[in-house]
């Protein structure tokens, strides 16, 4: 979704909506509060060379954010999730229901209520 | 179609005009200078070799237009000259601002924000020169007009030592930033790749960034970052 704002229906869980180095770090993130970027690349254990990348790309989509801290007068970024997964979820469904209703209309609306009644 | 039309016209004018064994001499000496860089080590004459195989090339596409007497106009001229001429105001223009627009495009900040040491280092190798970071994880870093950028990413992962040599590296591509537009646009008015030469500047770059930070220091700044 971040990726190419795209969902693969075929894939397994995040990685419908993740690419599957960006469901590894929102994990790792969610399971943490906040990680520096060497933390985040060995809890991952993805190289940097995909991580930085990727972190560049989640920080601009607004599912993480990042603040920079100096450690022993370097400068480093401190990673974390803006959103609960709870709230991340929220926000997909939103954005998945919404592509459906401007797409199909009323059939979209009236199988959500369909949805909710078998549920 | 008519432009290709001309080029016999060119050749049959060229052979008649008394100058063509002088244009024939410039273009035999210019493919042999450039086919001679294959064989010279040093850099410096590498380059040196280079530059003179495009101004004679030049020379000879020069002599060659003064000496053309044909009747048709000549569109090819044409075109080329406007192409010269487009590419000698660009090199000549853009080198002067685009650093500012890169700082805006960025969002990047004066380095000394974050530390002062790196500005002082630069300072003591170059007067008027600037050093700014810019917000991204991948470690990269490139100068352009006076100013050096780095990402921050580039900061957290190399020590002081490989950021000095990095520093170095970026600060004499800046003091002979005025020479190699010259370079490039000479290649470009010759239709050959400057990639040719891009090369040789770099190991130009990294002698300097050895002498001011240590061949220690460059070499492993250099295995972190090819190992990304």
């Amino acid at each position: 979704m971040v990726k190419l704002d795209q969902i693969k229906l075929s894939n397994s869980g995040l990685t419908k909506f993740f690419s599957p180095i960006e469901a590894r770090i929102m994990e790792v993130l969610w399971s943490e509060k906040e990680l520096p970027t060497a933390e985040l690349t060995r809890k991952t254990q993805v190289p940097l060379s995909s991580v930085a990348g990727t972190l560049d790309r989640l920080v601009k989509a607004g599912y993480v954010e990042r603040r920079i801290e100096k450690i022993d007068g370097r400068p480093r970024y401190i990673y974390s999730a803006v959103h609960t997964p709870e709230e991340a979820a929220g926000e997909i469904t939103k954005r998945v229901l919404d592509n459906l209703v401007e797409t199909f209309g009323e059939v979209a609306v009236e199988y959500f209520s369909k949805y909710g009644g078998r549920r | 179609m008519s432009i290709l039309f001309e080029l016999p016209c060119y050749f049959n004018c060229a052979q008649q005009s008394g100058y063509f064994n002088t244009i024939l001499t410039l273009v035999l000496l210019s493919i042999t200078l450039f086919a001679l860089r294959t064989i010279i080590k040093s850099p410096t004459s590498r380059l040196l070799t280079f530059t003179i195989s495009q101004i004679t090339a030049l020379a000879a596409l020069i002599i060659l237009f003064l000496s053309l007497t044909c009747k048709t106009p000549m569109y090819a001229m044409i075109i080329y000259s406007a192409y010269v001429l487009s590419l000698t105001t660009l090199t000549i223009i853009f080198p002067r601002f685009y650093d500012k627009i890169l700082i805006r495009h960025l969002k990047a900040r004066p380095i000394t924000q974050l530390m002062s040491w790196p500005q002082q280092f630069l300072d003591s190798l170059s007067s008027n020169k600037q050093l700014y970071w810019y917000d991204s994880a991948m470690p990269k870093a490139f100068a352009s007009g006076r100013t050096i950028f780095l990402s921050l990413g580039l900061l957290e992962v190399l020590n002081e030592y490989e950021l000095r040599a990095v520093i170095a590296h970026e600060t004499w591509h800046l003091a002979h930033n005025s020479k190699t537009p010259l370079l490039k646009q000479l290649s470009l008015m010759t239709f050959i790749n400057p990639r040719n030469c891009q090369q040789d500047l770099e190991k130009l770059a990294d002698e300097y960034a050895a002498r001011m930070a240590g061949r220690e220091a460059l070499a492993s700044a250099h295995e972190k970052l090819t190992a990304l």
